[in-house]
C-alpha cells in the first residue's frame, strides 16, 4: 500500500473523531446554555429542523432558536447522545446519534435521534443540518 | 506527508483509544466495586477530586477514599459514562465526559454528573493525573441563559 492510500484511511478516522467531538460539544451546551458555543457549531448556510420548532435556515435564523424558543423552554439539564453512526465523504459526512432527554425530578425518559450532515469549513467540522426527532421510533398512530 | 508524520498522528488515534478505555474501565470497576482496579487507574502522584469528597493527592488518599465507598454503592446503581471529547498533546492529554448515575429506589431517579479529566503516560500506558467529578452537572446555578 502506498503512503498516499493509507494517509486517506487515517483522514478518515481522524474526521470520524472530530465530527464526533462536534456533536457531543453541542450536545454538552444544550444542557450548559453556553449558546456561542452552540451556535459555533454550525456552518453560515445551515438548516436546523427540530421538531416542534420553526425550520430555520441559516447561522441568523438558527440563533433566533435560542432566544425565540429555548429560552422559553423549562430548563432540560439531562442530555445523553450515543450510538453514532458516521459515514464520511470528502468535505462532507453523515451521521445518526440517538438522543436521551431527562428532565429533572422526573423518572422517565425520552428516546429521540438525530439525523445530521457536516461540512468541512476552513479546516473544521460544522453541522450543514440538524436534523432532531423524538420521540424515536415515532409511535404507531393506531 | 512522511512515514513519521503519519506514525504521530496514527498514534494520537490510538492515544485516544487508550484514553477512552482506561475511563470506561474506571467506571466498570466502580460499577463493580473494584476499588484495587479503580487505583490502578492512577499515576502515582494523580489527585481525585470526587463530588463532595474534597480534594485527594497521590495514591494513598485516593485509596482511601475508594474503601470509605464501600457499602455506599449498591450493585443495582447505574453507572453509564459517555460522550468523550479527549485532547491528546503527546504524553499528556485532557478529556471530559458525562456520567450518568441511575439509581432505581426508593424512587428511580438519575443524576447527570461531568467527568474533567488529565492523563499522562506513564511507562507506555495511560493513567489519570486528575480526576474531577462534579454532580449534578450542570449545577442548577451555572445554567446562564449566556455564556458569561
Amino acid at each position: 500500500m502506498i503512503l498516499e492510500e493509507m494517509e486517506k484511511r487515517l483522514k478518515v478516522l481522524e474526521d470520524i473523531d472530530e465530527i464526533k467531538k462536534l456533536h457531543e460539544t453541542y450536545v454538552y451546551c444544550l444542557s450548559s446554555r453556553q449558546w456561542d458555543v452552540w451556535l459555533d457549531c454550525f456552518a453560515e448556510d445551515a438548516v436546523a429542523d427540530i421538531q416542534m420548532h420553526t425550520l430555520r435556515r441559516g447561522k441568523k435564523e438558527i440563533e433566533k432558536l435560542i432566544y425565540e424558543d429555548f429560552e422559553k423552554l423549562p430548563k432540560t439539564p439531562g442530555h445523553l447522545v450515543e450510538q453514532p453512526v458516521i459515514t464520511v465523504d470528502g468535505d462532507r459526512a453523515k451521521g445518526y446519534w440517538i438522543l436521551y432527554l431527562f428532565r429533572d425530578g422526573e423518572p422517565f425518559w425520552i428516546q429521540g435521534r438525530h439525523e445530521c450532515e457536516y461540512v468541512k469549513v476552513d479546516g473544521r467540522w460544522k453541522f450543514s443540518l440538524v436534523k432532531f426527532k423524538r420521540p424515536w421510533p415515532p409511535v404507531p398512530e393506531n | 506527508m512522511t512515514l513519521e508524520q503519519m506514525e504521530k498522528r496514527l498514534r494520537v488515534m490510538e492515544d485516544i483509544e487508550a484514553i477512552k478505555v482506561l475511563q470506561r474501565d474506571y467506571v466498570y470497576a466502580l460499577a463493580s466495586q473494584q476499588w484495587e482496579d479503580m487505583l490502578d487507574c492512577f499515576a502515582e502522584d494523580g489527585s481525585a477530586d470526587i463530588w463532595t469528597h474534597g480534594l485527594c493527592k497521590g495514591k494513598k488518599e485516593i485509596g482511601d477514599l475508594f474503601q470509605s465507598f464501600a457499602g455506599k454503592i449498591l450493585p443495582s446503581h447505574g453507572h453509564l459514562v459517555a460522550q468523550p471529547v479527549i485532547a491528546v498533546d503527546g504524553d499528556t492529554a485532557e478529556g471530559y465526559w458525562i456520567l450518568y448515575l441511575f439509581i432505581p429506589a426508593p424512587d428511580a431517579m438519575w443524576v447527570q454528573g461531568r467527568y474533567d479529566c488529565e492523563y499522562i503516560r506513564v511507562d507506555g500506558k495511560w493513567k489519570f493525573s486528575y480526576l474531577k467529578y462534579t454532580r449534578p452537572w450542570p449545577a442548577p446555578e451555572t445554567i446562564t441563559r449566556k455564556s458569561e
